[in-house]
């Protein structure tokens, strides 16, 4: 049952490069909002989603350090809700797409809704999208597979090796205690031995970090698997993992198929 | 501040910007930006527009990869004392 009170919840994306990315609706949606939640990557990008909207309150305050991130979403969920609750035209913005691997909106929307307001998600521009665009990735070539790198580290995954393998957040792999921002080598060393069981060591992946403003450059460093270790890495870095194997097509479908088709 | 926002904001509107091929004088000319900002816009020297506007990266970590196997467990746990709670918070299954 929808309540019947004002409040409501939108999450918008803002895109991954300031001022190129924000949809027309996700501008509007922040525009004519009551209160404007953000969570961004820089300082300029706030500056430019406070310009926006007289009332915008940043979250990145609850990233206290040392507490368990898993906390600090909680924190964030509670506030956003409690201000539709209120009655309140509420907007939250993320950076990126609001969806994705952000599991703050999701949980927002869906606690929001409980309690019988409306809430939905308007899609955005994600670091994937920015991926696929500087590297030529295309996922109908041969699929992409990707993951979180702690959870793939968490828990026994089915890695195809002959479709492209993106993990993100390399640089906390394995962090379990969700406070780090920076790279542990034990972990990351654990991490090498999961993918070495895939992929020769040689291999050559792909480090990436989307850019975020028209000043800077996308940063795609190629090395080889056995490098990474060397590597610097940050809490945004993505591990682009190419294929090392063909396809291999399953004849017997496709005799099958045939049959269908012919 | 605001100008510079807007100033970035134009620059990202103009896909020519990375060939070299923007006036930037001309695209920014009524927003009284300082020489030094011009000039770090000019030649994209973002470790200098870094240091004037802040684009550092913040946290923006919004995931996280475990699921608890008893979420109801986990509500529980805001009714733990501080003590409880730093001892919980180092567990594997993190899902609120």
């Amino acid at each position: 049952m929808t309540n019947t009170t004002e409040g409501s919840l939108v999450c918008v994306g803002t895109g991954i490069q300031i001022g190129a990315q924000l949809t027309p609706v996700a501008r509007r949606c922040i525009e004519e909002a009551d209160v404007v939640f953000m969570s961004v990557s820089t300082h300029i990008m706030e500056e430019w989603v406070s310009s926006m909207n007289s009332d915008v309150r940043n979250l990145q305050s609850y990233y206290e350090k040392g507490l368990p991130r898993n906390k600090t979403y909680k924190s964030m969920v509670d506030v956003v809700v409690h201000e539709v609750e209120c009655g309140k035209k509420v907007c939250l913005a993320l950076y990126g797409h609001p969806g994705m691997f952000a599991i703050v909106a999701h949980k927002a929307i869906e606690k929001t809704r409980e309690i019988g307001f409306k809430a939905r998600m308007e899609p955005g521009i994600s670091a994937e999208d920015c991926l696929i665009a500087d590297l030529g990735l295309d996922p109908g070539t041969c699929g992409i597979q990707q993951f979180e790198a702690t959870q793939f580290m968490l828990y026994q995954r089915l890695i195809d090796p002959s479709a492209y393998l993106l993990l993100w957040q390399i640089g906390v792999a394995g962090d379990l205690t969700l406070t780090s921002r920076t790279p542990n080598k034990k972990s990351l060393s654990i991490l090498l031995e999961l993918l070495f069981e895939i992929y020769p060591e040689s291999h050559q992946v792909v480090l990436y970090e989307a850019r975020t403003t028209p000043l800077t450059q996308s940063r795609v460093e190629y090395l080889s698997l056995n490098e990474l270790s060397k590597a610097q890495l940050h809490d945004y870095t993505t591990l682009v993992i190419p294929p090392c194997e063909v396809m291999k097509k399953n004849t017997d479908i496709e005799k099958r198929l045939k049959l269908i088709f012919t | 501040m605001k100008n510079y926002i807007e100033a970035i904001e134009r620059i990202s509107l103009c896909p020519n910007f990375e060939q070299g091929e923007l006036d930037i004088d001309s695209l920014v000319s009524d927003l009284n930006l300082s020489e030094e900002m011009i000039t770090v816009l000019k030649s994209k020297d973002s470790s200098q527009m870094e240091s004037i506007l802040g684009s550092q990266h913040k946290i923006v970590c919004m995931l996280v990869p475990a699921k608890d196997d008893d979420d109801n467990e986990d509500e529980s746990e805001d009714d733990k004392s501080d003590e409880e709670q730093s001892e919980s918070s180092s567990l594997v299954a993190v899902s609120f």
